[in-house]
């Protein structure tokens, strides 16, 4: 016992020794207002609470952090107002807490809240129409209504801001309003008001003011309501009603409301929240602050680029200089045909930015811009060969986790987890004035886990993006359930149609739009995912992986044929796909490319489709980053790749947030390109020739096999293929499978290695330990699986995604090229290896 | 005797065609003149000045040679080394890959290497040896136990003769054929002669008396592989009648203590068997079949037990019997109850009531059967002396040959493998008793006590993770509780012993498997290291031992406070590795473990060797497969914090290991 005593004391000199270095998400300045999921004062969420609850919160920032204006999108509605302080930040994002979101700070003054549900009602019941997710059906889903309230009622478009001022867009029915919540001094007191303004169409509805539940004297009454303050009205609100008649004031049931009844465009009317005497106020002009206002973020970060040559150089003089200098690793940095710079993220800026990069995309004048999970957009210039000087400035703030970021058009499209927000910069200053809601269809409840990822775009402007499942605080099992947990969203190029195209993925960080439409996702393995994999989404609707959040009934049996399954120790987080658009790039135009966060490493993906279905596997990359990255862009300008990612939840990446380029140095590259499975063995094809004796040599390959068990567990063990789903000792883990011979073709590309009877198996694990013609390592192992086993003169397609010239395709669903016809591929085979190719030629 | 050794010796001399089908190298090793051959999981050694390389040899110079083969997986280039006191020499595939103090490299073929290994101690001093490996995808590491077969045609007479010594001290055979010449006092010697067994302490307070005579009838046939041999002919159906007066005197010692079986908790219980890991060693008490994994049964406890006296004893299993197998859990009282709820509700065995017996022709019994040789160490004169029984080659009494009357000999119930070690041991001079090699004492008693039940060791998953779907059937079956973040859960992967000898500091694994008070390491688990008291320290010497480690660590410098300060940036989040991410360190908690809680820094430089901190900072995949421990570190030593000193991982990690250097001396 009295060595447990000891290791309190010593542990308390240790947490002391760290505890100053932290809490960059308190400093952060986080611009006018940061959205979120709020909780309310009581620590109660949508899910169960009252008051200034919000799945999709805006909290503007009054003053110095010193009082808060709540407005929640999906509901169009203003959720409270207090003062004594902003917001706690507490959460996933800021301590990496599981479970809480942000609400009132301790000790706020609350002055108002409303209760969730619509924010304007035509009849003044605010009956909330909304569909219960699932139809109200299934106790695994949420007993509240999710998603933004029917657009007929009242549709979120977005906010201005202007200064400190923050100011939404709305309509109501077919009017055009336009709303802002301040904390102002009247008469030396803190008022928290509501100002309004009708931009278009004739404004008609009740507007909801208050929450009238609990304790408190209601009077409405002389133009003025009191709301709240117990017994004695000590804490009492008074609201009044500026610019509008006050006899519109409402108390019916437990909802305070403000009746308007035609009111004109032009019309700016105000309400005020106040606890002390009696005040008097000005209407403020809300239009005149959607224009833009003055430059806030003056200040920009310049940084010097680093590049991979450099590195190399400094890494190449100190190989040289040991006392036995390694010939083949010298050899093999010189003739690297890949070298990864860096472009230094503005890591220490004025504004106390917490730089994770979640996003990032390219202008069309390969000015670069990414997004922090903090809510931040920056752009930097000066991305050009020598990266010499890059200087970031930053664009936008508030975003609720900015995971995603496209460019289209060359036009920012950030991803937050409540909507798809278009940046405009109004008055040209480098800095977004209008954060427009492209779409908030997409549903939130308040689990911390529920992330949306990844933002893409595919050739005719459509927009997709990932969500994950409600997992719970400790990894495993599900919160309450909404319509869109796990599930895959396409958005149409205008907005306006927000589909869910595929369902049942766990925790997909990161997704692929190819040249030809096709769709891709990752997912991190856990609950019902043994293993990461990679699914191609076959067509809308696939059910992928975790039949928990399927979103049918009954739940599927099996889950969705992956393109392969990935190695808990090759990739265990995964991050987005790219395919590789650009001929700048050595010779892999048209290949998928893998991005692990956390392994912070880069794979190619090899595929084949046999009849249509398709499998393949992946091959990593000799290259490391500094961050997990996640998120990969080709620059039009100079064909190179561009990754970004951060460090938040388990990496081996040791930076916040990095960008880094992968270069093409023109050298050449020998890595397996191509895979194919027959009944005969498995053909792989290498960008370049292999060096002759180590290529044809059987003792240079090895095979090993397993499948993982596709259970509610956590993950699954190796499971050899002959022993089925059993997990007893003697079947766990992997088999060894002879390869019989070993060929090289004529022109040392291709390699087949003879292994009668393949049989489809989750994991094949190709080892080898081949050199390139220079003399260089080439990759050492493939991770693939077999879906399909064609026979031997039938090998499935080479897959490649080229671009479509001229064709009008719409969506995944028409790939105009997809790779070379199958005859093509089985003529290439012949002519490498004659009658061999097949693997049968001791039969010919 | 001599003609099976001739033929053991010319499957020797056939060995090099013989398939290396078994697990470790044959390790041959010579001493004054003499020889013996025994399996090693390792290419390693260490044997303190003064101390014997094996019980079967004379302490002195030594040498040791180990043969088999490596595998690999593919045709692969890697380079060798060794830690060494003396010289040696190891040659692959006919070349030399390492000779004197210098190591080099050779490109393996794909499938067997023969390796051979030869090492001979400096004149004075420890011997110590451990052969490392390394290549361009992993660093420095020793040579895994996974890699390396041997023919067992090899090590057989060795092996053979090593379980007769084990049996012969842990069946007591010296309690009744005593030979003071022979066998060295308890305590001293073989570290086995000293088990004791059970004190026969009123019993009847505890145990029905249809047990006792039951158990004393046939004990194999409640506890297979029991240590107490069946003394009395007959059965249960018809009972011997010395046995039934003897296990009514046992049952006349003190009053039943009685007690309740709350059978609502009994499914509490049945989830705490699941997630406790008592499923590793026991089937369910349910299940009468014998099982294939050698799992005790407990069919029988509910016949056994007052109810009250199997709460008490779960507490603390040794209480009356220092030496049992079955490890303390430190249970508390409630769960003590929970689990004899479960098993006193689920076991099903009725046994017949016992005749009444007669009390006083029971106390002679226990006298006159030799009960009392064993389980008071109190010699009863008139067994046959060793010497004696060593006349007849050990062919008669206790060790007739299966199927064969055995007399008025007790019946161990041994296979013709245990009588055939017995055998070989019985050709040995018995000075083997009077010593020990502590390295074997652990690949002993690691079997013996089941470790391997629980933990994965040298890439055998344990038998508990493949009792899956029962645990969950278990934990179903209990009443719901809300798991919270942080709660401990059931299913995550306890620590390997693979690498035990190498990883943790003797005394700090000594103090844990004796389960002295201390934080618990992996205080996410539900699953607890119990405690075997006895075996502890002899365990973790001999684990230190079988990795060619000393026990004995050396004095470390000053904390060096420059790097130390480094250290303390390397651990956190910003410009770190952001290890506070799911260590906790002290009591500060980790600031978002999620699915991967990891142990308290704060405790890594009293439990860890600093050597092997440093092999799992560099490669922790290579240690631990399937790990979440993050690679830092890339095939040229390099990380990715580039700003600090100079990106080289082997300075930060030492940075980081004089941090938590401070953290402990501030104590």
């Amino acid at each position: 016992m009295r060595l447990a005593a000891l290791r309190i004391f010593i542990c308390t000199l240790s947490a002391l020794s760290l505890s100053a270095e932290d809490k960059i998400y308190e400093k952060m300045d986080y611009g006018p207002f940061l959205s979120a999921s709020f909780e309310n004062a009581r620590g109660q969420t949508t899910l169960n609470g009252k008051g200034s609850v919000a799945n999709k919160g805006i909290a503007v920032r009054h003053g110095a952090r010193e009082a808060c204006s709540l407005f929640d999108t999906e509901t169009v509605r203003m959720a409270g107002g207090w003062t004594g302080g902003w917001i706690r930040l507490q959460g996933v994002a800021f301590d990496g807490d599981h479970g809480p979101n942000p609400g009132p700070p301790k000790g706020a003054k609350i002055f108002y809240e409303t209760n969730p549900g619509p924010g304007w009602s035509v009849d003044g019941s605010f009956k909330d129409n909304r569909v219960l997710p699932n139809g109200g059906k299934g106790s695994q889903y949420a007993k509240v209504p999710l998603g933004p309230i029917p657009a007929a009622e009242a549709k979120y478009r977005g906010l201005f801001i202007h200064g400190d001022k923050v100011i939404f867009s709305y309509t109501v029915g077919t009017a055009s309003v336009l709303e802002m919540g301040e904390r102002e001094k009247i008469d030396g007191q803190d008022v928290m008001t509501r100002t309004f303004e009708v931009t278009a169409g004739t404004l008609d509805g009740y507007v909801k003011l208050a929450d009238l539940q609990g304790e408190g004297v209601v009077e409405a009454a002389h133009g003025q309501a009191v709301v709240g303050g117990g017994e004695n009205l000590k804490d009492a609100t008074s609201v009044t009603v500026w610019g509008v008649p006050s006899s519109g004031l409402t108390a019916s049931g437990k909802t305070l409301s403000l009746k308007l009844t035609k009111v004109a465009k032009g019309t700016r009317f105000k309400v005020t929240y106040s606890k002390g005497g009696r005040i008097s106020t000005d209407v403020a002009d809300l239009s005149a602050l959607t224009r833009g206002g003055p430059a806030r973020w003056k200040e920009t970060i310049e940084v010097a680029g680093i590049l991979g040559s450099v590195e190399q150089e400094k890494q190449l003089k100190k190989l040289k200089s040991a006392e036995t200098p390694d010939a083949d690793r010298i050899r093999e940095i010189e003739a690297a045909p890949y070298v990864v710079d860096t472009l230094p993220v503005p890591e220490k800026n004025p504004y106390n930015s917490w730089i994770r990069v979640g996003g990032l995309d390219l202008f069309s004048d390969n000015r670069i811009a990414f997004s922090t999970w903090s809510g931040d957009v920056w752009i930097g210039t000066g991305v050009d060969a020598s990266l010499s000087k890059i200087t970031w400035k930053r664009f936008a703030t508030g975003i609720f986790h900015g995971l995603g970021l496209c460019i289209s058009k060359d036009v920012v499209y950030v991803l937050g987890r409540d909507q798809i927000t278009v940046l405009r910069d109004l008055n040209g200053d480098g800095e977004a004035d209008q954060y427009e809601c492209f779409n908030n269809d997409v549903q939130v409840t308040p689990n911390f886990h529920e992330f949306t990822f990844d933002l893409q775009c595919d050739a005719q402007g459509n927009f997709y993006f990932l969500k994950g499942g409600p997992v719970n605080p400790g990894g495993r099992g599900w919160g309450p359930l909404s319509d869109h947990h796990g599930a895959i969203f396409k958005v149409s190029r205008d907005g306006s149609k927000f589909e869910v195209i595929g369902t049942g993925i766990r925790a997909p960080n990161g997704m692929g739009i190819g040249p030809n439409g096709e769709v891709s996702n990752g997912d991190n393995q856990g609950t019902w995912v043994p293993v990461d994999y990679i699914h191609i989404l076959d067509k809308a609707g696939d059910f992928i992986e975790v039949p928990d959040l399927s979103h049918r009934d009954p739940a599927p049996t099996q889950p969705g044929t992956h393109l392969c399954w990935i190695p808990y120790d090759i990739d265990n987080s995964n991050g987005g796909q790219t395919w590789v658009t650009s001929e700048k790039w050595g010779s892999l135009l048209g290949r998928m490319l893998y991005l692990s966060y956390g392994k912070s490493s880069l794979f190619l993906v090899l595929q084949e489709r046999v009849n249509g279905v398709p499998q393949g596997g992946v091959v990593k990359f000799p290259l490391r980053f500094a961050s997990g990255v996640m998120r990969g862009r080709f620059s039009k300008v100079d064909g190179q790749l561009y990754v970004g990612g951060l460090k938040g939840w388990q990496t081996n990446a040791v930076k916040d947030g990095t960008i880094q380029r992968v270069r093409f140095t023109g050298k050449s590259t020998t890595m397996p390109d191509s895979l194919h499975v027959t009944d005969a063995g498995i053909t792989i094809g290498f960008s370049g020739p292999l060096e002759a004796t180590s290529g044809a040599n059987l003792e240079n390959y090895a095979l090993e096999q397993n499948n993982y068990i596709w259970s509610g567990d956590y993950g699954s063990p190796e499971i050899k293929p002959s022993a089925g789903t059993s997990r007893a000792a003697k079947d766990q883990g992997t088999e060894k499978i002879a390869i019989r011979s070993v060929k090289l073709s004529a022109d040392r590309r291709t390699v087949f290695l003879e292994v009668p009877g393949l049989k489809p198996v989750m994991q094949s694990r190709i080892k080898m330990n081949v050199k390139a013609e220079d003399g260089s390592r080439v990759p050492d192992e493939i991770c693939h699986t077999i879906n399909v086993v064609p026979p031997a003169d039938k090998p499935g397609t080479d897959y490649r995604s080229l671009a479509p010239r001229n064709t009008k395709t719409s969506g995944w669903m028409i790939p105009a090229v997809v790779g070379v016809s199958l005859a093509s591929v089985w003529l290439s085979v012949r002519r490498r290896f004659g009658c061999c190719g097949c693997g049968r030629c001791s039969e010919k | 005797m001599r003609l099976l050794g001739f033929i053991g010796m010319c499957f020797s001399a056939a060995c090099a065609v013989a398939a290396p089908s078994e697990p470790g190298l044959a390790l041959q090793l010579e001493a004054g003149g003499q020889s013996d051959v025994r399996v090693e999981r390792l290419v390693a050694l260490h044997v303190p000045a003064g101390e014997v390389v094996s019980p079967f040899l004379p302490v002195g110079p030594f040498k040791a040679k180990w043969t088999g083969v490596l595998v690999s997986d593919l045709r692969a280039e890697v380079r060798f080394s060794a830690v060494l006191t003396g010289t040696a020499k190891c040659t692959i595939n006919g070349q030399t890959v390492f000779e004197g103090t210098k190591g080099s490299a050779i490109t393996l073929n794909k499938g067997e290497n023969p390796i051979v290994v030869e090492y001979t101690p400096p004149t004075t001093g420890d011997a110590t040896f451990r052969l490392q490996w390394s290549a361009r995808a992993f660093p420095v590491e020793p040579v895994p136990p996974m890699v390396l077969r041997h023919n067992p045609e090899l090590t057989a007479a060795g092996m053979a003769k090593r379980e007769g010594r084990r049996l012969f001290a842990q069946l007591r055979c010296a309690q009744c054929h005593i030979d003071a010449a022979r066998v060295p006092m308890a305590g001293q010697g073989m570290p086995e002669l000293a088990q004791d067994a059970p004190i026969l302490a009123n019993l009847g307070e505890r145990y029905t008396q249809a047990f006792l005579l039951a158990w004393i009838q046939d004990p194999h046939a409640y506890r297979p592989g029991s240590l107490m041999p069946k003394v009395f002919s007959g059965d249960l159906a018809k009972p011997d009648s010395r046995a039934v007066d003897l296990a009514a005197y046992l049952a006349s010692q003190g009053a039943p203590v009685g007690g309740k079986v709350d059978a609502t908790q009994s499914t509490t219980g049945g989830a705490l068997f699941a997630n406790l890991g008592c499923i590793a060693c026991h089937t369910t008490p349910g299940t009468a079949v014998a099982d294939a994994g050698n799992r005790v049964p407990l069919a029988h406890v509910a016949a056994k037990w007052q109810p009250a006296a199997l709460i008490e004893y779960l507490q603390d299993p040794a209480k009356l019997y220092r030496a049992t197998r079955m490890p303390n859990f430190q249970l508390s009282a409630e769960e003590a109850a929970q689990l004899s709820a479960y098993l006193l509700t689920e076991a099903k065995l009725v046994l017949p009531a016992a005749p009444k017996g007669d009390v006083e022709k029971g106390a002679a019994q226990l006298v006159a059967a030799g009960c009392l040789n064993c389980h008071a160490g109190a010699a009863i004169p008139g067994r046959p002396s060793l010497a004696d029984t060593l006349k007849t080659g050990w062919t008669k009494g206790c060790v007739t040959d299966a199927g064969v009357a055995h007399g008025q000999a007790p019946d161990f119930a041994l296979s013709a493998s245990q009588i055939s070690a017995l055998r070989a041991f019985a050709q040995t001079d018995f000075a083997s008793l009077k010593v020990d090699v502590p390295a074997e004492f652990a690949a002993r008693q690691i079997t013996q006590l089941r470790c391997a039940a629980c933990h994965e060791h040298d890439g055998q998953p344990s038998v508990w993770s493949t009792l899956d779907a029962d645990c969950k059937t278990l934990r179903a079956a209990a009443p719901k509780k809300e798991v919270k973040e942080g709660d401990p859960h059931p299913d995550g992967p306890l620590p390997s012993l693979t690498w035990l000898g190498e990883k943790l500091r003797p005394e700090w694994s000594a103090a844990f498997i004796a389960g002295q008070p201390m934080a618990k390491p992996r205080y996410w688990l539900i699953a607890r290291m119990p405690a075997f008291a006895f075996y502890a320290s002899g365990l973790s010497t001999g684990l230190s031992h079988q990795h060619g480690f000393s026990c004995t660590l050396a004095k470390e410098d000053p904390v060096d406070d420059e790097l130390a300060k480094i250290g303390t940036k390397l651990l956190g989040a910003t410009g770190g590795f952001n290890c506070i991410q799911c260590h906790p360190l002290g009591t500060r908690p980790a600031t978002a473990p999620f699915e991967a809680p990891s142990t308290n820094l704060a405790t890594a430089t009293e439990r860890l060797r600093p050597s092997f901190y440093k092999r799992w900072m560099i490669a922790p995949t290579r240690v631990t497969p399937d790990t979440k421990m993050p690679k830092f570190v890339d095939e040229d030593g390099q990380t990715q914090i580039t700003e600090t000193l100079d990106g080289q991982a082997d300075d930060q990690f030492e940075a980081i290991w004089q941090h938590l250097r401070t953290t402990k001396t501030a104590k």
